[in-house]
């Protein structure tokens, strides 16, 4: 798995870079970290050609070894990790840009959980989401827990879900759970949920049968289930309205593995 | 860690005692309880009050903990009050390797508090009371009011279901090992999860407070403990404490450098006391 992580010197980044270094030592990945320095007006040239070209590795040279200096500080063991990779413009733009040469199978970012909605939307807004396919890993928290939680609601495509989710981390030994949101997604006259085919497609992709538990209650307290969890995985419509899966990714305080529908 | 326990004849104190007897297993720490009698006249006599069998029973049931086991505290088998001043009596264990003291107070109870204060210089100070009296003592704010003029942390016990999380909400104050190991025990005691919450401005949090919390994640990690991180930013921060204070001890910077104790007012932290169900840690 090829793995695109953007990174910062501040602590969101710092548990992301703990996060995937430790996702690092089970799953075979290789983690390129990526870093962009922005154009601030004030501290811009006026310029152009070879004095701006020259301005702009100055500032590279610079963030590199900020940033190499934090991954030093920040981890000592972490199986395939590249030498950082530092561009200078608009953060979302050069993310998009870099993702676009398609070598990457996941992108993660650190994202420290919050009270509100806000971050998680307009995350899910933003030129970056809309702009790219590539699964996206939200870090919140670190935690010791071996557990993934697949989230679905009787809408969900858990075939589609499962088979992205083996594509990255079939090799990972945590634990399965397959929650279904509000009750419905297992009723016998729903041929593309029957709980008998929960096993099969989890089996045909090489993975572990789940646990299956349905759920209810407010966004909120299903978040707080998560609890015990490593990460949770999901479907998301990033063109659709607000959902009850998104409503609990906000407020879910593990990592987020999201696939976009 | 030195610990003043303000008590009297509800069954609030009872509770009180029990839950620092268990941090004081841990932490071996000295202990003041200071008793208040119900009626604090001219007719307060030691010899039949009601408050001194109280304390005499809740010194006992902290000796009681150990069951058998090395005990740092020492009682006598018959404890007996004296005189300390027209307003107090006082009970001091004379032996063992950790204080264990007694003052029935029949004075004041901010006086009798404040001066327990001065004398003792607490690193905690303790007191219960009831949810369901919005944390009134004989109809008056008493655990509010000590838990603003004390310059040491207070810890306000309320009788309620285990606290899943410990949420300490961080601001630039200067966070003490002390603080932290108060912390620690509280969270052994309901085994509950430590959550470090950072106040942002318009979704931007200081330096400071992201280093400090950066910092504690080390700490905890350190410690194979684990952590929650969220960020709330200061516009929805009441409505935060609301959330939390229903079920989770909440943890309180308030120091005088501390940008929480501009956040929240002293009569919002009242009312965070008196009208919330947990119990609550303002830490100095």
């Amino acid at each position: 798995m090829n793995v695109l992580i953007y990174l910062d010197d501040n602590l969101a980044s710092s548990i992301s870079l703990r996060y995937i270094c430790k996702h690092s030592l089970l799953v075979p990945m290789s983690i390129q970290p990526f870093h962009v320095e922005t154009k601030e007006q004030d501290h811009y040239p006026v310029g152009v050609g070879w004095v701006r070209k020259t301005w702009e590795r100055t500032i590279q040279d610079t963030s590199r070894s900020i940033i190499e200096g934090f991954i030093k500080t920040e981890i000592n063991n972490c199986r395939g990790l590249s030498a950082v990779k530092v561009v200078v413009g608009n953060v979302e733009t050069e993310i998009v840009k870099e993702i676009k040469r398609g070598i990457y199978d996941l992108f993660a970012i650190g994202m420290l959980a919050s009270f509100g909605f806000h971050s998680f939307y307009d995350f899910l807004k933003s030129e970056l989401v809309q702009n790219v396919m590539v699964p996206v890993l939200l870090v919140k928290n670190i935690t010791q827990y071996k557990n993934v939680y697949f989230l679905i609601d009787k809408y969900s495509d858990l075939e589609l879900l499962v088979s992205n989710y083996a594509n990255l981390y079939k090799h990972l030994p945590y634990k399965l759970t397959l929650l279904c949101y509000k009750y419905g997604c297992f009723e016998q006259n729903n041929n593309d949920f029957q709980i008998n085919n929960v096993k099969d497609i989890f089996n045909s992709y090489g993975l572990d049968s789940p646990d299956v538990v349905e759920v209810e209650g407010t966004s909120q307290d299903v978040g707080h289930m998560l609890r015990e969890g490593d990460m949770v995985v999901s479907l998301v419509d990033k063109k659709g309205p607000k959902t009850a899966i998104t409503d609990i990714l906000v407020h879910s305080p593990i990592s987020s593995l999201i696939f976009w529908k | 860690m030195n610990i003043l326990v303000v008590i009297d004849n509800y069954p609030y104190s009872s509770y009180v005692i029990h839950e620092i007897s268990k941090i004081a297993l841990n932490t071996w720490c000295d202990i003041t309880l200071l008793g208040f009698p119900e009626k604090r006249d001219e007719s307060f006599d030691i010899r039949n009050s009601s408050i001194v069998k109280t304390t005499i029973d809740y010194l006992q049931t902290i000796i009681s903990y150990y069951d058998g086991n090395f005990c740092p505290y020492n009682l006598p088998e018959k404890i007996e009050f004296s005189p300390k001043d027209k307003n107090s009596f006082i009970f001091q264990s004379k032996k063992g390797r950790k204080k264990l003291k007694a003052v029935i107070c029949t004075g004041d109870y901010m006086d009798g508090i404040l001066n327990q204060v001065r004398e003792v210089k607490p690193s905690l100070l303790v007191i219960g009371c009831d949810k369901n009296t919005n944390c009134k003592w004989r109809g008056k704010d008493i655990p509010a009011l000590i838990a603003n003029k004390v310059s040491c942390s207070v810890l306000i016990v309320k009788e309620n279901k285990t606290p899943e999380e410990i949420v300490c909400c961080l601001d630039n104050s200067h966070i003490t090992q002390e603080s932290l190991e108060l912390i620690n025990q509280l969270s052994t005691l309901y085994r509950a999860d430590i959550k470090i919450v950072g106040i942002a401005e318009n979704n931007t949090m200081k330096v400071k407070v992201e280093k400090t919390m950066k910092d504690l994640l080390m700490y905890y990690l350190k410690q194979d403990i684990s952590v929650w991180l969220e960020v709330v930013d200061k516009s929805v921060f009441s409505s935060f404490l609301n959330q939390v204070a229903q079920k989770d001890i909440i943890a309180l910077w308030v120091g005088q450098q501390s940008f929480l104790k501009k956040l929240i007012p002293n009569d919002r932290i009242n009312n965070l006391i008196n009208n919330t169900p947990s119990s609550i840690l303002l830490l100095r």
